[in-house]
Order: C-alpha cells, then structure tokens, then sequence
C-alpha cells in the first residue's frame, strides 16, 4: 500500500489535535487566500494550457469565486463552529442540549479537471474551516495545473496536516484502498459509483459531485435575445466543459427557428466572426475528449458551427437542430461547446422527457410567463434549478450546490461546506441532582409511572383542544 | 426477483403519480398512522411481549410512547419544515428570487432491527412520509412477531402501493437491495451496513446507517455514585442489555470498582427484585444464537455480580463483569446483552487515550460533579452522540440529530432531521427575463474593466 505511510502520518497530525484550534483553521485559510493572490498568474497561464480557458473565465472561477468562499468562511467561522442549542423538551428544562461541531478525521477530496483549482479548493476550504486533515488528489488530464497544485500548495498549508497526491487512475485506485474519514468526489458518475463502493468497505461517508445531461426547456413566450445571449454564455463557458452547462435545448419548432439567428448574433457578440482566433473562447482538454466530441457533431443538422480543428483541440461554438433522442448527442453528457435543440410540440411533453431521464445536476426554463417557469420547477427533479438564466444558481453560497439521483449525492457551497465536513454530534449534559424526576422510568414498571411518562414526555399537538 | 421488482415497481408508480406532494396527503397517511398505533395497542404490545419477551409498561414508553409522539411533532411542523427556505442573497441577485425547496427523493428503503422492532421501523416511516416519498418497509425477521403485524397492519391504514412491506430474511433482502432506491436507511451492525452500503453504491443511493459499537462509560471518582449507577444500571439491562446505545462497558479508578458493583447490585434489587427471573420487568435475549454468543462472553472472567443463565429460556441474569481486560473478548465487539465489563483506568486521560484507540462509537457517556472533566471527556473524544451523567436519555430529545459515525455508522434521524434525511434540497434562483444590461459585464469580449 503506497499511501499507507502518508495516510498514517497525516492521521497522526489529526489525533495531536492540531487542527482543532480556530486559530490554526484560520491561519490555513489565510494561506489558501495567499496561494490565489501570489499564485494567480500562474493559475491563469496552466489553465490556458491545459484547455486554453480564456483568463476572464479562469479569474472568475478559479480566483473571484473561490476568494469569495474564503471570505464567506473566514466571515463566518467562529460562528458555525459553535455549539448549536438546541430546543429541549419538558424532562430537559435543567439540562444542556446542544449539537456539537465536530472535523472527521483525515479526508480525501479527489478534483476532475475542469475547473481544476476551483474543484478542489472549495471543498478543501470547508474541509480546513472544520478542522479536518486533507489529501487533495487533482486530475492528472489537467496536468499543468495538477503540477502547480503539487509544487506550489505545500509552500502554503502545513505539510504535516494537508498533502497532494499526484497520478492516474492506478494511483487513485491504491489511494482508495486507505481508510479515510470522508471522501469528497468531483467527477463522473461511473467513477462516483467506483468511489462510493471502496468508501463502503471502510464505513466512509461521501459527497459525489457527479453530472448528467441538464436540460433547458425555452417556452414559446420569451425574449428571444436574451434567452439566447445567456444560453449560449452558459454552454460555451469553458468550451462546454462545465457540469452545470446548459447540456441540450427543448423548445417547439417555432422557437427552434426564432432561436437561431439570436444564438448566431450572440455568438457573434462574444467571439466575434471567427471565434478560433478570440482569446474569449476555450479548447478541449484532451485528444480523446476531442475526437468523442467531434463523433457527435453526426446528430441532427450542423444549423450554426461545426468547424472543427484537431491539432489546436478547437470546436467551434456549435448549434445542431431537429436533434433526435436516439442521435449521440443525447446519448452522454456532451461537456463540449455543442447545443443539441431537441424539438417538442408542447411544454407538457417537455416535461416529460425530462422526467424519462436519469435526474439531472441543473436544469433550466426559460419564459417570460412565471407560472410556465414554476410549474418546470414543480414537476420535474434535478440537483439545482435556474429560472431565466444559464449557471448563475451556483454563484449564491447561499444556495446548496449538489446532485441527486444519478447526478449526486450530498451538497456544498457556503456554510453547507463546512457542514459537509462535519460531525454533528448531538450532546445531552444532564444534571446529577434531581434524581426523583427519573423515577417515572425505573423498574419496576407501573402503569402510574407510564402515566407520569406519558405526561413528561407527551408532544401534544396544537388546536386540539376544543372549546365547550 | 420478480416479486421485489414488481413491489418497488409499484411504489415508485405510485410516487411519480404524485399524490405524495400535497402535504395534506402526508398528514392524512401520518393521522393514519397515529390511528393505528392506538387503536392496535394491545396487539403491538403482544407482539413485542413475543418477541422479546418485553411487559406492558415498558413496551409502550420505549416502543408507542415516543412514535406518537414523533407522530405529533410531525404533524404539527410539517408545514414549516417543508416551506420553501428564502436565502441571503449577493449584489447580482438582488432582485431575483432564491431559495432552497424540500422535496421528496422518490422510493427510500427502511431497513428496521430486531431489538426495538416497532420504533426502528416507525420513526424513520414517519419521517420518509413526512417529506413525500414512497416507502418500502424491510422489519428484521429476527422479531417475527412484530415483522408480521406490520406487514399485516400498515395496508390496513395507509396506501397499499406507496408503503409495501416486504418479510423475509436474509435472502429476500439482498434480492431487495438489488432494486434501485433513492435513499437507504438501514439499522443494523457494522458488517451488513458496509454489505448495505456497497448495494447502495451500485446506484448511487445515498445511505443513512444507524450501527452500533461499543459505547464506553466513563465514571469519574468525583461523581455521586449511588444517581450514576441507578441511571447506568437502568439503562444497561433494560431490554436485556439488547440496545444500541446502551453503556457497553465501563471505565474507572480501581478504587472506585467495589463501590460501583455495590450500587449496582442495590440498583438491581430495586428494579427487579430479589428474584430477576421471576420479575415481569426484566426481558429474555432474543434468539439462542445471541444467547449463546452473550453467554460465552463470560468465559475466563471475573463475575462480580449475576451470570446465571438459563438456555430454555434465553434468561441471562444483569452481570457485571470485574477488572476485565482490554484484550477479552468481551471487550472485542458489542455485547448487545445484560454483561457489563469494568475495566480500569488510573486518569481521564487514560480513559480518552482507551477510547480513542477504538472505533467511533455510536454513544459515549461521561459521569461526574466536575462539569469541566465532562466537557473534556466530550472535546477530546468523538462518537455519534453524548450523554453526561446519565445514558440514553439524548435518544429522546428530537432537536438533537441522532446518529453514529466512523463505524458506528453515517447520517442522522429523529424529529426535524428525519425529514431533512428524506428531503433533497433543491436550489432555486429564478431570475427575470429582463434586465439584460446587468448580465453584460460578465459575456465575452472579457476586458480588464469587466473584471
């Protein structure tokens, strides 16, 4: 076992208690916020070689967001690690009942490549503010910035509490076989189901942040403009390669030819008329990602885009129309900067083939009608959902970001990193005295003192009084 | 295969039918529920006298008493927990609307144990109700008795297709676990939980596991040892030592060992008198397979107190076991019965060092005057949950989310947790169609000032 020895010298650190401290949390944090600043031209440049994310994305997401989730933690650390008291029932009145705030142990966060700073860092901000030890194990198939994770990060946190494991999938695998106190995954859901099936031979909770194919259905009543601006900012964010990106359209065939010369103005607007040669417009990561894009491109009918070029990894942005459900495109996730428009003659049976698939991570509708909004919302399921806008939802950290079903398991952002690494132990400290109010529960047993029970510990409901 | 494919085939019809989303429909399945518990009292309270050989009294406080009272707590918050959550939005938000919606995962699987038999099966059927799923109920067939009355009972009060109950044991559970299901809870031990949670895998299930361990008892020389040891002796031979939660074994200063077997000893003559055997207070070990694996704990050790046993009858007297050593084997793995070990530690930090060096258990109990020793017993250990100076008792606060951790297990029920655990939080942002001229800073072209 080649982490054996790693893995036991990180748990040491955690049983000194080291991390506990709030003092310590914040000081590492401090830290992470000096990696970004120190580090942000070099997190540009690797992310711009790994799939040439133009550096407006790259500072977004991978700097601004994650400063804004160690603000929120540092802003807020001190009160989330309290212990929470609780309400008490009539028995409890003199006792103190509370939910204590407990770190794990020593944690595995495993990051994809996409995003690869910010798809690590987040979660290692909840993992670090609630006192837990950590590996970070990045993506090899963004290797520059997995090397700039596995260079630079140690100048930073404390190596005796925090490592970066790096390699494939041989390497990963033998990590797995460690013990951990939590695991935290970002990345398919074939890969999520590997994951959950070697945490369960060790009892380890999980938080998968998996994917899907997310859906945006656009009504008949929009603003055809904006729809299009804001669909086509969402799908061809990162080349496509984001797990919230709009995946593929709904809309009647009307919309379909209405959406068209919108989607090309936007695109137009953002690239300008060749958008290989905009330094706004990302490439592919890798060859094998490249060619399995390109093998889509088959579905349908190329309506806008299609030029494709492998030694630079460039997709155009790229519409298909009149899409088929059997067609490839509708087979996986795309995670490519290509928008299948599926048709449909009706909201209602958008709405259904929706629900005909595996629940997705995000889902989108689109309507100048709020009730038409609303009722997507209502019948269908997914992770997150955003009414009138493309990704927007995962900016709010105030909002839970995470899966269901085939999508994920488990939620973060926020406060809701900070819970995900966290115990929450439920505490009872009674007092010693007042022995004779137990009595009701000792043997032997009456049907007096079950009276007496019932009484104390009685949840009457509300109203049921009625007056005479 | 079939028949399990068909019964959760009819669950998750019947849940995509969507009746299970108004919550007046919740409530009325939960009122259902309420009804049933009262007017099937008596035949509750023989199964469970079956069962576990479990008397009046007591079976209604530990197994009615807290579902009804569950049942009203539910009922009456319901509304308010399934409200959608406004949340605390930035700049760019300002004028949308954000907030986190509760709804049901789909079809959730209740896998009950033996040893509270109702309320295992009851509590987390009341939650899973309550945030709008289906549910597929699995009680242990361990209990029989109880298993078939509620196979018998729940078509008879609630809807046939979105509650089934399915027997059987071993078997037709792991045929069970084939079906895909969209959260698990299961109480049990350690090794079927991994076995659970590896099946869960497979669809990506989400998972609560209620497990077990060995919950250490730490008694303090500082302490009033007469409340301490009625308050330990009630809760570990209650049910016969056979309770997840209940002090597994005991830590303390040699010199206090004497004293404690005394009070216990009086403890025991004032819960059952002089005669356990004939107390109608006092259960039986559930099966002679658990009989025998209690019983042959006690090989090699000292017994201070009991260990008579008698095998036609499952009857293990309450035994406390003297100077045991951390390597016996009845310090290996839970006892789930009426033997109690004392093993002696010379400091608190002896004992945290002794607890720490074994698996997370699911409770941990500290006794003593010195509020400061307790407080530190609680920092510098961890468990699912804690009681101090008395045991059991944070079971029965519903604020306090109850679960284990490591290997006595994952995620957490009771009261408002209950629901959160059946609930997926969805996150909404709904935004205007308008407005477009804010969104323009962050499309392409990027320039500094955008930025």
């Amino acid at each position: 076992n080649p982490y054996a020895g790693l893995v036991s010298h990180l748990r040491a650190s955690w049983l000194s208690g080291k991390t506990r401290p709030m003092e310590y949390r914040r000081a590492q944090l401090e830290a992470l916020g000096r990696f970004l600043d120190d580090k942000k031209q070099e997190i540009l440049e690797a992310t711009e070689l790994d799939m040439g994310k133009p550096s407006f994305e790259a500072f977004f997401s991978e700097i601004l967001l994650c400063k804004n989730e160690l603000n929120v933690t540092l802003n807020n650390l001190c009160h989330w690690m309290k212990d929470e008291h609780v309400d008490k029932n009539l028995v409890m009145q003199l006792d103190s009942a509370f939910i204590r705030k407990e770190p794990y142990g020593v944690v595995l966060i495993i990051a994809p490549w996409n995003y690869p700073i910010h798809l690590f860092l987040v979660p290692l901000i909840g993992a670090i503010a609630a006192g837990n030890c950590a590996i970070i194990k990045p993506s090899e198939i963004s290797k520059n910035t997995e090397r700039l994770i596995a260079e630079t990060l140690s100048c930073y946190l404390d190596t005796d509490c925090f490592a970066v494991v790096t390699g494939g999938v041989p390497e990963t695998t033998r990590l797995l076989e460690n013990k951990f106190d939590y695991i935290f995954f970002t990345g398919s859901p074939r890969v999520g189901q590997i994951v959950m099936t070697a945490a369960a031979k060790h009892l380890t909770p999980v938080t998968l942040e998996l994917g899907g194919k997310n859906p945006c259905y656009v009504s008949d009543t929009c603003d055809v403009n904006n729809v299009a601006r804001r669909v086509a900012w969402g799908r061809f964010y990162n080349a496509g390669q984001t797990c919230i990106a709009p995946d593929y359209l709904l809309c009647t065939i009307e919309m379909q030819e209405k959406l068209m010369p919108a989607l090309r103005e936007a695109i137009n607007e953002f690239f300008g008329p060749n958008p290989r040669e905009s330094p706004d417009f990302g490439r592919i990561v890798s060859d094998k990602q490249f060619r399995r894009l390109r093998a889509l491109l088959s579905s349908g009918r190329v309506a806008l885009g299609g030029q494709t070029d492998e030694a630079e990894r460039y997709i155009a942005p790229t519409v298909l129309a009149d899409v088929q459900p059997s067609d490839p495109a509708m087979q996986e996730e795309i995670f490519g900067p290509i928008l299948p428009i599926v048709v449909i003659a009706n909201m209602d049976e958008a709405i259904d083939f929706i629900n005909a698939r595996p629940r997705p991570l995000a889902l989108y509708a689109f309507s100048c009608d709020s009730k038409i909004v609303n009722q997507v919302l209502e019948r269908t399921s997914s992770g997150g959902f955003c009414g009138n806008d493309t990704l927007m939802h995962v900016t709010l950290t105030s909002l839970p970001f995470g899966g269901i079903g085939n999508s994920g398991l488990g939620k973060y952002h926020g406060k809701f990193t900070f819970d995900t690494f966290t115990h929450h132990r439920g505490c009872l400290h009674r007092n010693m005295g007042l022995e004779a109010l137990n009595a009701p529960r000792y043997p032997p047993y009456t049907q007096q003192k079950l009276g007496l029970l019932t009484s104390a510990f009685e949840v009457k409901r509300r109203g049921t009084c009625t007056l005479l | 295969m079939e028949r399990m494919q068909q019964i959760v085939g009819r669950a998750r019809a019947a849940f995509k039918s969507g009746r299970t989303r108004p919550l007046e429909f919740r409530i009325q399945q939960l009122k259902a529920l309420e009804r049933m518990v009262k007017e099937k009292e008596k035949e509750i309270l023989a199964a469970l006298k079956a069962d576990l050989n479990k008397f009046g009294p007591n079976a209604y406080s530990h197994e009615i008493l807290g579902v009804l009272g569950e049942l009203a707590l539910t009922m009456e918050k319901l509304p308010s927990w399934a409200a959608p959550q406004p949340v605390k939005k930035n700049l760019l938000t300002l004028r949308d609307e954000a907030y986190i919606n509760y709804e049901p995962l789909g079809v959730v699987l209740v896998i009950g144990a033996w040893n509270y038999p109702f309320v295992l099966v009851m509590q987390p059927l009341i939650g899973a109700i309550a945030a709008g799923n289906a549910v597929v109920v699995k009680p242990s067939e361990v209990s029989e008795n109880t298993a078939r009355l509620v196979a018998e009972l729940l078509p008879q009060y609630l809807d046939k297709d979105l509650y089934p109950v399915v027997t059987g044991g071993v078997p037709e559970t792991t045929e069970l676990l084939t079906q895909r299901f969209d959260h698990i809870l299961y109480t049990g031990n350690t090794a079927v939980g991994k076995i659970v949670m590896a099946a869960a895998a497979k669809h990506l299930t989400p998972v609560t596991l209620e497990l077990g361990g060995k919950s250490p008892c730490y008694i303090d020389k500082d302490c009033d040892l007469a409340v301490a040891c009625r308050r330990i002796t009630w809760g570990k031979y209650m049910n016969c030592g056979q309770t997840c939660i209940a002090p597994d074994y005991i830590l303390c200063d040699p010199s206090i060992q004497g004293k404690v077997v005394e009070n216990i000893k009086a403890t025991l003559k004032e819960f059952y008198g002089e005669d356990v055997k004939s107390s109608p207070d006092y259960e039986r070990i559930v099966n002679q397979r658990h009989f025998k694996r209690v019983k042959s704990l006690l090989e090699g050790q000292k017994i201070a107190l009991g260990g008579e046993t008698d095998e036609a009858s499952c009857f293990i007297a309450p035994t406390v076991l003297t100077d045991v050593s951390p390597e016996s084997k009845v310090m290996e793995e839970e006892i789930f019965g009426p033997v109690l070990p004392i093993v002696t530690v010379k400091s608190v930090e002896e004992a945290i060092e002794f607890i720490n060096g074994r698996e997370k258990p699911l409770a941990l109990y500290v006794f003593s005057n010195n509020k400061e020793l307790i407080k530190r017993v609680i920092s510098e250990t961890s468990s699912g949950g804690v009681t101090g100076n008395d045991v059991i008792m944070h079971f029965f606060l519903s604020t306090l989310p109850f679960g284990g951790v490591g290997h006595s297990g994952m995620g957490a029920y009771h009261g408002k947790h209950s629901f959160e655990t059946f609930s997926h939080r969805r996150s909404c942002l709904i935004k205007d169609l308008k407005m477009e001229s804010t969104n323009k800073m962050r499309y392409p072209p990027g320039s500094q000032k955008k930025v």
